[in-house]
């Protein structure tokens, strides 16, 4: 199995079927693609997205459904064309949504859900869709002294 | 702010080289055409803010800032 430096577990061996791949990048990291997700039995539900170019880049992200169990998925036609999928969101169709997470220098978290990360689980293709709508925030508080933003 | 009112097909001008045109309108949306020079960046707000805040996202996080979220998140509805 392949290995690769990670930013909070060392040097880790990966199965390369588990690698995401975002062929557009994120926001402000386009350069990077290749991410592998790793999920530490103390930190569930926590799942970190370790880039495979940047050993120090990792996000920490949490399922979407965790943090708004009603939340309404809205993505655009291109994005969806991104992970493989055509014009609607088909009913069955495996997805994977997942919220980037964010610390200040205090502590305080927030959750990015106006530009959830979908995964299409069958092909392993990703995409962090930002909405077009201004319904959900990009810095959701997940702790109560976390100051929310616009 | 500076507001200013504008129909369909007409234009506001901005330092003289980016011109912000109302295509249509409808009740809940406008539909905007921008020609600006290639070096200027024309973004959508959420796109901004959400590069903010994976930049946010990117620096490191002291692991032990996540136990106490953890009971937090089991206790959801």
């Amino acid at each position: 199995m392949p290995q690769c430096e990670t930013r909070y577990f060392g040097t880790v061996s990966y199965d390369p079927q588990s690698v995401i791949t975002f062929s557009a990048g994120l926001p402000a990291f386009e350069h990077c693609r290749c991410f592998l997700p790793i999920e530490d039995a103390a930190r569930q539900p926590f799942i970190f997205l370790q880039s495979l170019e940047d050993p120090h880049l990792c996000f920490l992200t949490l399922p979407v459904a965790m943090l708004d169990r009603g939340y309404q998925l809205k993505v655009s036609v291109d994005d969806l064309a991104t992970i493989g999928l055509e014009k609607s969101l088909a009913a069955g169709t495996d997805l994977r949504c997942l919220a980037v997470v964010s610390f200040s220098p205090e502590g305080a978290a927030t959750a990015n859900l106006l530009a959830p990360i979908i995964v299409n689980a069958v092909t392993r293709q990703a995409v962090q869709a930002v909405r077009d709508d201004s319904v959900y925030s990009s810095c959701h508080a997940l702790t109560p002294e976390a100051a929310s933003c616009s | 702010m500076l507001v200013i009112r504008r129909r369909a097909g007409e234009s506001i001008l901005i330092a003289g080289e980016v011109e912000i045109e109302v295509l249509e309108i409808t009740p809940t949306r406008v539909k905007l055409g921008i020609k600006a020079p290639k070096e200027v960046p024309v973004l959508r707000k959420e796109v901004r803010l959400t590069e903010d805040h994976n930049r946010a996202a990117a620096q490191e996080v002291p692991l032990n800032l996540l136990a106490p979220l953890l009971p937090l998140l089991r206790v959801k509805p």
